[in-house]
């Protein structure tokens, strides 16, 4: 935020960035052979929709658009709204790659149709044993961070942050820890 | 092709033109003390450290003088829920979250820069609103800490801090700022009264200021959340109640320059306004629909 805006009181919300979401298709290399994670086969992306009458144009086109992507890899599309009126586009699809390029793809169209600024996070699901672990791509900081949850509002922090060390260099990570927002009982 | 709402340019104009005015007031007065002789520099040295610890700790203080307690995401999940998901669409460090026990419903939001800001409701306002609304008013909350409007208010307030000291302490001290001066006591009286003069221009620039940065989280929070409606709903609920509860302990907040999003003190009629830190539930309504419309016909 600018000297001016501050001033003047101009409030921003920044643009999504989409375009790093594709780094997570080489990522998943590591993720599964030295750590282990193996895709749960699911992903999502969420927003928080607006009220005006474009947004709602947009919402739908890119509904329709995933969809027919989505049936041309036999991948499944559901949608959802969850407790915070937040609009979830969840994909189901085995191969990782398919997963990936859908979620850009829907991120994308929004952008493009002027609904960036609604985006909140794409979310790639993956599973050890018993585990789940969440791959979360920030939209407006064009970073990822991970979430594994352990039963009632608990984190496994240490996980999380092995993930990272580990992973440093194939991903951008946010390095603020403290924007690890947690995603508790994520539809994904 | 859908538009973001973008900044409100005559907002932004009277922001500055009101700005403008305070900064000339300011170099007028500057001029005279300067004029009057040295025996100033102490008061100007004195209340910039008073306001500067009053910036500086004013999350701490408060918390401390709202009876507000600093709650985790165990103790309000919820809450905290939405003011992550609102911080991460605004691209903001998540502030810390509190909430006063009280059953008048408002909410506020200090601190000297977005790392060290707090954002608090109070239970009375959890009740009445139902998710959508808080997740508005904590929209609009987030915005006054995204435009600094801490940072900007305590400038924009220092040398009408330091008139109203000469003012408020003239007969105390008896003019004895300027002892060291040979000019007589002409010159502290004329003082006294610049002083007078400027305190009073001041505190109607001020309040002004404070009104458009009102109109300006307004508008922030329409845009973080994508809806003016909502907030709309929220204040009418808020103010509903708001003027049938008596606020005395509100008032003393003020000098902390919290940012609640309805005033302790309703002003009902025009005059009244000038007043007022915030602008009237006409107003804000008024605007609130101008932003739904300007959502809905920008392309």
């Amino acid at each position: 935020m600018s000297f001016w805006d501050a001033l003047l009181g101009r409030t921003r919300v920044p643009p999504a960035r989409t375009d790093s979401l594709f780094d997570l298709s080489t990522a998943i290399i590591t993720l599964e052979t030295k750590l282990g994670w193996k895709p749960s086969g699911r992903a999502g992306i969420v927003l928080r929709p607006a009220t005006d009458s474009l947004y709602t144009e947009a919402q739908g086109e890119t509904e329709e658009l995933v969809a027919l992507a989505a049936q041309e890899m036999e991948s499944r599309l559901q949608t959802k709204k969850d407790e915070y009126d937040y609009f979830w586009l969840l994909l189901e699809d085995p191969d990782w790659e398919d997963l990936v390029s859908l979620a850009h793809m829907a991120g994308k169209n929004l952008k493009d149709n002027g609904a960036g600024d609604r985006l909140l996070a794409a979310v790639f699901g993956l599973k050890k044993e018993e585990k789940e672990l969440y791959i979360i791509f920030n939209y407006k900081r064009g970073r990822f961070y991970p979430f594994i949850p352990l039963g009632f509002k608990r984190r496994d922090n240490a996980q999380e942050m092995r993930i990272v060390s580990v992973m440093d260099k194939e991903l951008p990570w946010e390095k603020d820890i403290s924007r690890w927002y947690p995603l508790w009982d994520c539809p994904v | 092709m859908r538009q973001q709402l973008g900044a409100d340019t005559g907002l932004a104009a009277r922001m500055f033109l009101t700005m403008f005015l305070l900064a000339a007031l300011y170099l007028f007065f500057l001029t005279v003390l300067w004029q009057a002789g040295v025996g100033y520099t102490g008061i100007i040295f004195f209340v910039g450290i008073m306001l500067f610890f009053q910036y500086y700790f004013s999350d701490r203080m408060v918390l401390w003088s709202m009876g507000a307690k600093e709650v985790s995401p165990n103790e309000a999940p919820k809450l905290h829920a939405l003011v992550e998901r609102l911080s991460a669409l605004a691209d903001l460090p998540k502030p810390r979250v509190a909430i006063v026990p009280t059953s008048m419903p408002n909410a506020f939001a200090t601190g000297r820069n977005p790392s060290n800001a707090v954002v608090a409701v109070t239970t009375g306002l959890m009740d009445r609103l139902d998710l959508p609304e808080l997740e508005a008013v904590l929209a609009h909350e987030l915005s006054h800490v995204k435009n600094r409007d801490m940072t900007v208010l305590t400038l924009a307030s220092f040398f009408a801090t330091v008139a109203s000291y000469i003012v408020q302490n003239f007969f105390f001290w008896g003019g004895a700022f300027a002892r060291d001066d040979d000019d007589g006591p002409n010159n502290v009286i004329l003082v006294y009264l610049v002083s007078l003069v400027v305190w009073i221009i001041s505190y109607f620039l001020i309040r002004a200021l404070s009104r458009y940065r009102e109109f300006a989280a307004d508008r922030g929070a329409a845009m973080l959340t994508g809806s003016p409606s909502n907030l709309a709903s929220a204040l009418i609920k808020i103010s509903g109640s708001m003027n049938r509860i008596p606020n005395r302990d509100l008032r003393q907040a003020e000098a902390f320059n919290a940012f609640f999003i309805i005033p302790a003190l309703g002003g009902k009629n025009s005059l009244m306004e000038l007043f007022s830190t915030h602008p009237s539930l006409e107003r804000r309504l008024a605007y609130l629909r101008k932003l739904e419309q300007e959502m809905e016909f920008r392309r």
